[in-house]
């Protein structure tokens, strides 16, 4: 009830980016009243975490709406902290919310998982954001140890950045301009995956994670040689997607033989009967990283989707853009779980 | 014996008459190199509009091939234009063979006389050399052209160069002579098109116009090969002043230099081909959209071509007499269609909307043009 009286519909909280060191997590359920709703706080914890033998816990702090019906807009994360074992906390991330009518505007929620490596061990927080443009509804950190402390890693650089950066070059997969050869380059790092929604599906993400210096970087790039050098084309990723195919009797998609769309290329018109057997054979997109305050978020340009319809090989092709996703079942849309 | 012999003879010839009586009683064992032209063209033989010219001819009636290198002539018609007649003879030679073997005769000169054999307009072609990679050989076919206010004579000139690979639609050129003053006259230089004049009856051997557009013009339409079908392009016919023009205004570039695409009609398309289900992609109108909506055709779905929004290039060459260059079409102008810029209206089971892209002419089964 503390800031019952002063607080308006709309309520912002500062984002804290650096440690708070030494704050003591807030309590659990304080109910608080602004002039419509009655808030709560709901405090959630994560873990414990072990990291080079040490033990972290995640705290949460949720504003949980009084009474709201079930669903996805009745509580949002407004804090994390990150705790050692003696309840200190290491680090605390705030996050702004607004009340719209009887819910939260948008709703933020978060998840923590062991990065693991050959020797180390990082962790992971994932972030959601509901609802919100596409392309931001999802963000990550990834914590370490860096100089015996644990500490949030370097964000990937940009495509352009990196490749423009030496040492940065590495986990390349080079392509061939007709794609037929290809020449896994690895580096010596550490590779982990990243569960990335594009809007209407998800990809994995590999992520390379220097350990020693504390940096993440693109786990890999591809190029193609082409006029003037190399130019970077995208990868093939794996697909992970929940069809909700149409009811209607037929979906029409556009089948590209490659993933680009340039003056003269066959693209097969391809008809989707009620009940037929839509295969999501994998994705390909340049992936870009951007580094939003203390988190960083992924992009797909320029998305696109392989497909196989019926086991038809004719029927076998790259599909891009709303329309056509639509037509195999893939709908825009939150992420899911 | 000798009298033998005399009655064995005698038998012989009497025999020989008597067959010979009824041959002929019952029209048997004619040679079919002894039977008339004409029965044999007729019978045996597509008609073209150039060959029902060359039945008209007077004299000669049918050219001699002496040797490779000697040149013939052909007369077509008389032709009846503006209370006139008027003749076009065509002097020929041998085609030369080429890789593909091939026989025949090639235009090398044209010309159009009048009664009094006097020669209004004349037109050269170049003869090949004997040792060529293609063979190329022209023609040139003529009919009167019938207008609401006027009368004329279409010639068309058609180049056959072979080996050719296979086209949708043939090239061609045309051109429309008049009497304006009292003077025989080209309307413009010969117009190249790919396709073909709408209206021709080869019956009567005559063109005729698709009507007046004012007092003194009438519209003369081409079928245009528009590049998965064949649209139709109306040409102004002025009599009076002797000129050919586009009928539309929108043909034209304005002065900014920026092209604006006319609608015309188009032909229905005879040549569609579709297997198995497919979809088309249909915008509201003629400028692209970001939605199209997408409909099922089916392999018996009732597809009707409507009109089509494009650019047509006219250019009505130099109307002056050719100047016998090596280039027998110096002087030529044409009709075009841009490539680029392409859209049509469909109804596809009674759905309509208009279609853009090469995807979708596909779709349709409309012919490709590579």
């Amino acid at each position: 009830m503390r800031m019952a009286k002063s607080v308006s519909r709309v309520l912002i909280a500062a984002a804290m980016l650096s440690p708070a060191w030494g704050q003591p997590p807030q309590n659990a359920a304080q109910p608080e009243t602004t002039s419509t709703v009655t808030l709560q706080n709901v405090e959630q914890r994560l873990g414990p975490f072990t990291l080079a033998g040490q033990s972290f816990t995640i705290v949460l702090h949720n504003k949980r709406i009084v009474g709201a019906p079930g669903g996805d807009f009745g509580q949002t994360l407004v804090k994390l902290e990150i705790h050692d074992q003696s309840g200190a906390v290491l680090y605390q991330k705030a996050f702004a919310y607004q009340l719209e009518g009887t819910k939260f505007q948008q709703v933020v929620t978060a998840s923590a998982q062991l990065l693991p490596g050959e020797n180390l061990t990082g962790l992971l927080v994932s972030y959601t954001h509901q609802p919100t443009a596409p392309g931001n509804e999802q963000s990550w950190q990834v914590f370490g140890f860096r100089n015996g402390k644990l500490a949030l890693f370097d964000q990937p650089e940009s495509a352009e950045s990196a490749m423009n950066t030496p040492g940065q070059f590495i986990g390349v997969i080079a392509r061939a301009p007709n794609g037929a050869v290809t020449m896994p380059i690895r580096g010596p790092l550490d590779t982990s995956e990243l569960r990335v929604w594009t809007g209407e599906f998800y990809v994995i993400v590999p992520l390379r994670v220097d350990w020693r210096s504390g940096k993440l970087m693109a786990g890999q790039r591809c190029l193609e040689t082409g006029m003037g050098g190399l130019r970077e084309t995208g990868c093939d990723m794996r697909v992970e997607a929940e069809r909700m195919p149409s009811s209607a009797e037929f979906n029409f998609a556009r089948l590209f033989p490659t993933p680009e769309e340039s003056p003269g290329t066959n693209v097969q018109h391809a008809v989707i009967k009620r009940g037929a057997h839509v295969q999501l054979l994998k994705a390909r997109s340049i992936v870009t990283w951007t580094v939003d305050e203390d988190v960083m978020r992924i992009g797909f340009p320029n998305l696109w989707l392989k497909v196989l319809i019926d086991n038809n090989t004719e029927n076998e092709g790259w599909i891009h853009g709303e329309q056509d996703l639509a037509a195999v079942g893939l709908l825009p849309r939150g992420p899911t779980r | 014996m000798r009298a033998f012999r005399f009655a064995a003879i005698s038998v012989l010839l009497v025999a020989l008459v008597g067959a010979g009586w009824w041959a002929a009683k019952n029209g048997r064992y004619q040679p079919i190199s002894q039977r008339p032209l004409q029965q044999q063209s007729l019978a045996t033989q597509p008609v073209s509009l150039q060959q029902l010219n060359s039945s008209q001819t007077s004299a000669p009636a049918a050219p001699t091939v002496v040797e490779a290198t000697a040149e013939t002539e052909q007369r077509l018609g008389p032709f009846s234009v503006a209370g006139k007649e008027y003749r076009i003879v065509l002097h020929k030679k041998k085609r030369q063979p080429g890789p593909t073997q091939e026989t025949g005769d090639t235009v090398v000169a044209m010309e159009i006389r009048d009664a009094a054999d006097t020669i209004l307009y004349q037109r050269t072609f170049s003869h090949q050399s004997a040792d060529v990679e293609f063979s190329d050989a022209w023609f040139v076919s003529a009919g009167v052209l019938t207008g609401t206010n006027g009368t004329g004579l279409l010639v068309s000139y058609d180049l056959d160069s072979e080996p050719s690979a296979p086209e949708p639609e043939s090239s061609r050129w045309y051109q429309v002579f008049g009497v304006v003053k009292g003077k025989f006259k080209p309307f413009s230089g010969p117009i190249l098109v790919q396709g073909e004049v709408a209206s021709v009856d080869r019956t009567s051997k005559q063109f005729k116009t698709a009507g007046a557009l004012d007092s003194q013009s009438d519209a003369l339409n081409f079928k245009v090969w528009a590049h998965h079908f064949r649209l139709i392009y109306p040409v102004r016919v002025d009599w009076n002043q002797g000129k050919l023009n586009p009928a539309q205004a929108c043909d034209t570039a304005n002065a900014g230099g920026s092209r604006r695409s006319c609608q015309y009609a188009v032909t229905p398309a005879d040549d569609r081909r579709t297997d198995g289900l497919t979809f088309v992609q249909l915008c509201p109108d003629s400028a692209a959209c970001k939605n199209p909506e997408r409909v099922l055709v089916k392999k018996d779905s009732k597809v009707e071509l409507l009109s089509c929004a494009t650019e047509v290039k006219w250019s009505e060459g130099i109307t002056s007499r050719p100047t016998g260059k090596p280039d027998s079409m110096d002087d030529q102008g044409g009709i075009s269609v841009s490539s680029d810029n392409v859209q049509l209206k469909v109804r596809v089971d009674g759905k309509e909307g208009w279609i853009h892209a090469d995807e979708d002419f596909n779709a349709l089964g409309l012919p490709f043009e590579q």
